[in-house]
């Protein structure tokens, strides 16, 4: 890559990195996952510096090998999904305390609002999809993930920092 | 050919292109982004408009915004940390072609100059010789000169401050008694030392000698003036022959590694004598005046 190029895709990444990684968080809820992916995808440029330098739509190549990037883990992410088996109810019987009250401490506040919008508030995916401004499938990744971290901090498997 | 494709229903509707401006205000979050994913899925690598995706992106940020903190220089910079040969790969290979370029260039100059040095020698030898005048023969000539000059360092002539002596030097001796010491060497050879500087004034004549001393032997300078009507006339022994250098006529004999050389001017005579060669001799000869 020299440096004509260089500069060329570091234009391109000062113009489309921050709706590229927001597109990404949106779909997947992950943000880790979303930097690393648009990363990737301007990784990807640099080795093909001369395909994307001379493509006549440049945005149009980020965005859909973002796109491909993106459908290969959200692949991952269903077959090592957490399983949540039924919807839960919409208010538990005989509760004396909000469920925040039993989440344990060490769970981000991100966490801690998706688990309390799906079992305190009983919120289907489409709708915290909706409040949130995320796909189902990044809610349901973002949940299977705060439920994960959740259990392990319960058992006592990860330490609160 | 790529199409972007992605899992969301439409709920807009098929009515609206892509490329007009839907009401946002109408819309849910997540009609929003469905719709997003449609038009997207609808356009691929050449027809994607970024346009419209950053549009629906914009209006999705200002309701729920999400990576607020995401910093896309820093991000770049970490990109080329992390990956520091693809950036630098092409100029490295780039300075390496450009250095490789350039010594070929500098060889090439390098051995034109000297072709044309070469031939304005061989233009200049052959027209020199015409004119029967070597300069081969005077650039060695001036090449010897130049080896003998930077090889001759003079033995001590001077001896140390606190010798206790009555005269540091052949040349102090002479002009503390009166004798002009313009004749007298300024070089012996190098591995010779003063040892003694005397001087002996009688009514008749004055004896200036100095004494050398090297591993090999010892060196003698000797001066005499003299104040009457005698003057000395050295006795040429047979196999001497005379030496010619700056005007003066120098006498020269050798024998049995002992070298003698004698001169003689108005009421002064000179004589070197040691175990010195025939050239040193002939050095010392030469250097008379501070030649």
């Amino acid at each position: 890559m020299n440096r004509e190029q260089s500069s060329f895709i570091s234009a391109l990444h000062s113009k489309y990195a921050q709706s590229m990684v927001q597109l990404t968080y949106r779909r997947t809820g992950d943000a880790e996952l979303s930097k690393d992916l648009v990363q990737e995808t301007f990784l990807i440029a640099c080795c093909k510096s001369s395909v994307i330098c001379n493509h006549r739509n440049p945005a149009g190549w980020l965005f859909c090998t973002l796109q491909n990037l993106t459908m290969r883990e959200m692949k991952k992410f269903c077959h090592s999904e957490v399983a949540l088996t039924g919807d839960f109810p919409a208010e538990a019987e005989n509760q004396w305390f909000s469920a925040d009250f039993y989440l344990p401490k060490g769970l981000s506040e991100a966490e801690k609002e998706i688990i309390l919008m799906r079992v305190d508030r009983g919120l289907s995916f489409e709708e915290i999809s909706n409040i949130k401004g995320i796909s189902e499938v990044a809610c349901r990744k973002q949940l299977s993930r705060a439920l994960k971290n959740c259990r392990e901090l319960l058992e006592g498997k990860i330490s609160i920092k | 050919m790529n199409r972007i494709k992605f899992t969301g229903k439409s709920v807009a509707g098929d009515a609206e292109n892509y490329g007009i401006r839907p009401n946002f205000a109408q819309m849910s979050n997540s009609e929003l982004l469905y719709e997003l994913e449609e038009k997207l899925s609808a356009m691929d690598e050449d027809s994607f408009d970024f346009e419209i995706a950053d549009s629906y992106l914009k209006e999705l940020q200002d309701r729920a915004p999400v990576m607020t903190e995401y910093d896309p220089e820093f991000e770049w910079v970490r990109l080329n940390e992390k990956h520091p040969l693809i950036f630098e790969d092409d100029i490295f290979l780039r300075r390496n072609v450009c250095s490789g370029k350039r010594d070929k260039t500098r060889a090439v100059r390098i051995l034109r100059i000297a072709e044309i040095a070469a031939a304005v020698v061989l233009c200049l030898t052959i027209s020199a010789n015409a004119f029967n005048f070597n300069p081969l023969k005077l650039l060695l000539n001036w090449a010897e000169e130049i080896l003998q000059i930077q090889g001759n360092a003079s033995g001590v002539m001077e001896l140390p401050e606190n010798s206790g002596s009555q005269y540091r030097s052949l040349e102090d001796a002479l002009n503390k008694n009166k004798v002009s010491p313009a004749l007298c060497p300024t070089w012996i050879p190098e591995d010779y030392k003063l040892v003694d500087v005397s001087a002996k004034s009688s009514e008749s004549l004055t004896s200036i000698s100095a004494y050398y001393a090297a591993p090999r032997g010892d060196l003698f300078i000797r001066i005499i003036k003299n104040y009457g009507q005698w003057a000395e006339s050295s006795e040429k022994s047979p196999g001497g022959y005379i030496y010619e250098s700056s005007g003066h006529e120098y006498y020269i004999i050798t024998n049995f590694e002992v070298s003698k050389a004698g001169w003689v001017d108005g009421s002064c005579s000179y004589t070197i004598e040691g175990k010195i060669s025939e050239n040193e001799l002939k050095k010392m000869i030469d250097s008379i005046g501070g030649n």
